[in-house]
């Protein structure tokens, strides 16, 4: 089965990663003009071995295959690592132990797995929801004020203007990501930056894809709004505004 | 106010028809959709998969999921890999100790089962620092007349005083360290994490975030200096929800091994537990020494092994009852060892049971002796639970 784009779930951005998944089916392909958007023909020439290679892999897990169990995780270790990292922000030591602990439930529960699902999906659910675990767990204990957090690995390497400006944006929008609800934030993550289908983050969220496409609506529009507020970030907002801005006068000339 | 405001209650917003979905996506976020392919595209972090993968493994193999057979970290090891811990400079001493770097060294899945018997993984040294993420879970750390440095990389370091003995409980998510005897000085890393380390002493755990801090083991309780952050100490249960004492540096206190039920000496900033029950300040009384259940004359070791694992089963089936008809087993592998005076020295449950079945098995433990003999440790992997 491959996932592909139709009518009924308009796709107002369907976003490549910088890693095509290896999974089934979502195979995201790079375009200059349309940036990861995913076609029938690009599902249609998904690679089936990559899928019949994780479905064998699985099946070898199930059977008590050691050594499979270690090529399932080499194969979608780095899925999982990235879509923990656009979660819970580039904070590495958090993002290696959330890959531990997601592996951790696949081992636990592989036996439950039944083909008929796609691998990849019941991945990233089982990932949704350590990550989401896992914040409950946070909030729950006690806010330590005396106490800096560690900030997240940087390369000190001096970087061109335009890089370092663009890496401030990054870190600043990891942040913003943070002011939205758990719900939003995950069907964002899952549509925006990963390019998953409403149709499928509905199962990996176990939510009606009506719920899920507003969801993703309201956390667009209220990382919009929370864009405006953050220095590094209204700018290019701002500019955009402008252009728009400028677009319509133009329009008006005419 | 937008069409969509006026569907959007508290909290969650109201679920939108289709038609309000196709006009609301219609809405462009063009500096949204800018950052987000920035973020896209921004470099993947470089992550250790060595390590994440060794950790993932051990942390299956230490019985967070049954699926795969635990590692056997017992002797006899190959003369290869023998030859390669006499070799090594880090874990040098005697013998048997070398015998036993190698074991910690060795991949989690490579060793074979024993034929005689075992030996715990032990790293002793002098005034060294051990590479802690190359340790095994359940290694058993030594020092003599130096300190010895155990550091676990971006996460903590430790130093276990002379004449010191820790055991490394837990390396996953949360770094756990038991304290069998001495003192211990710990600086944690920072990080998004509670509890990211603890040391157990008893069934006190002291729970750390990022900080500075000293736990000394002494008899009936553990002294707990914190020079920089907070720990909260409290009943050893499950890693990463400690409630009890929380102590903000710079603070002290004495804290009872029962779980720190009871506070003594507590100096600067330190809470009271919010929810534990009738938290007590005040001297340390000798807890209720555990009692064997009936007095032992000395014993062969291997007798004293089967003592233990009796212990163990009972122990397990009183704290473990069967609910609803399910019964709950365990397979973990006891470990036992003496002084050379006969008396016991540790007791060792890898995968650890819970600590109020340790707890028990020691208390029934407690008093035997093991006559005079040329082995000083034994193990034996038993399966426990209820039988019918």
């Amino acid at each position: 089965m491959y996932q592909v784009a139709d009518a009924q779930s308009p796709p107002p951005s369907w976003r490549n990663t910088s890693n095509a998944l290896k999974d089934q089916g979502r195979v995201l392909v790079s375009s200059s003009t349309n940036r990861g958007r995913m076609t029938r023909e690009a599902a249609s020439n998904a690679a089936p071995s990559t899928m019949d290679e994780s479905a064998e892999l699985v099946r070898r897990v199930q059977r008590g295959d050691q050594a499979a169990f270690s090529a399932l995780f080499s194969r979608h270790r780095g899925d999982v690592a990235r879509l923990i990292q656009r979660m819970i922000g580039p904070h590495k030591n958090e993002v290696e132990d959330l890959v531990q602990d997601v592996f951790l439930q696949v081992h636990r529960s592989i036996s439950d797995f039944r083909a008929e699902a796609r691998f990849s999906t019941w991945l990233y659910r089982i990932t949704v929801n350590v990550v989401l675990m896992n914040r409950r767990a946070l909030k729950s204990r006690p806010k330590y004020t005396d106490e800096q957090q560690a900030a997240p690995a940087e390369d000190h390497a001096p970087l061109p203007d335009a890089q370092a400006a663009r890496n401030q944006r990054v870190r600043a929008f990891y942040s913003l990501l943070e002011h939205l609800s758990e719900k939003k934030r995950q069907v964002f993550v899952l549509h925006e930056l990963e390019g998953i289908s409403p149709q499928e983050i509905s199962e990996i969220v176990d939510a009606p894809v009506l719920t899920v496409r507003t969801r993703l609506f309201y956390a667009r529009k209220e990382l919009a709004e929370l864009l405006l507020k953050e220095p590094c970030l209204a700018a290019l907002a701002s500019g955009f505004e402008r252009s728009k801005r400028s677009r319509g006068e133009s329009a008006g000339d005419e | 106010m937008t069409k969509q405001d006026q569907h959007r209650p508290q909290g969650e917003e109201e679920v939108m028809s289709e038609e309000q979905l196709a006009e609301a996506e219609r809405a462009s976020f063009a500096a949204l959709d800018r950052v987000s392919r920035e973020v896209q595209d921004a470099p993947e972090m470089e992550l250790d998969w060595e390590r994440v993968e060794a950790r993932l493994m051990t942390r299956i193999a230490a019985g967070e999921s049954g699926r795969f057979e635990a590692p056997v970290v017992q002797l006899p090891v190959s003369p290869a890999a023998n030859d390669s811990a006499r070799q090594s400079s880090r874990y040098r001493t005697w013998t048997a100790l070398a015998v036993a770097a190698a074991v910690l060294v060795a991949g989690a899945f490579a060793l074979k089962r024993p034929t005689e018997a075992p030996k715990a993984p032990v790293a002793q040294a002098g005034s060294e620092t051990l590479d802690g993420d190359r340790l095994e879970i359940g290694s058993l750390i030594q020092s003599e007349a130096s300190p010895v440095v155990v550091k676990h990389s971006g996460r903590a370091s430790w130093t276990l005083a002379p004449g010191g003995r820790a055991r490394l409980v837990s390396t996953g998510r949360y770094l756990t360290v038991r304290l069998e005897q001495g003192v211990i000085d710990a600086s944690v890393v920072p990080r998004n994490l509670p509890e990211s380390f603890a040391i157990q002493a008893g069934e006190t755990r002291i729970a750390v975030r990022g900080t500075e801090f000293r736990v000394d083991l002494r008899e009936q309780h553990a002294k707990v200096n914190v020079d920089h952050g907070t720990v909260v100490v409290g009943l050893a249960g499950e890693p990463g929800e400690t409630d009890g004492w929380v102590l903000r540096a710079p603070a002290s206190g004495e804290f009872s091994l029962d779980g720190a039920k009871r506070g003594a000496n507590l100096e600067g900033n330190v809470d009271a537990p919010a929810v534990a029950a009738e938290p007590v300040v005040g001297p340390i009384e000798p807890t209720s020494k555990p009692v064997p259940a009936k007095p032992t004359a000395n014993v062969s070791l291997d007798a004293a092994l089967e003592q233990l694992s009796a212990a163990a089963q009972s122990c397990f089936v009183k704290e473990t009852p069967e609910v609803g008809g399910v019964r709950v087993s365990a397979s973990t592998q006891l470990k036992i060892a003496v002084t050379a005076d006969g008396k016991l020295d540790w007791i060792a449950f890898e995968p650890p049971l819970s600590p109020s079945v340790e707890s028990c098995t020691r208390a029934q433990m407690a008093g035997v002796k093991v006559s005079a003999g040329s082995a000083r440790e034994a193990a034996r992997r038993v399966t426990l639970g209820q039988r019918h």
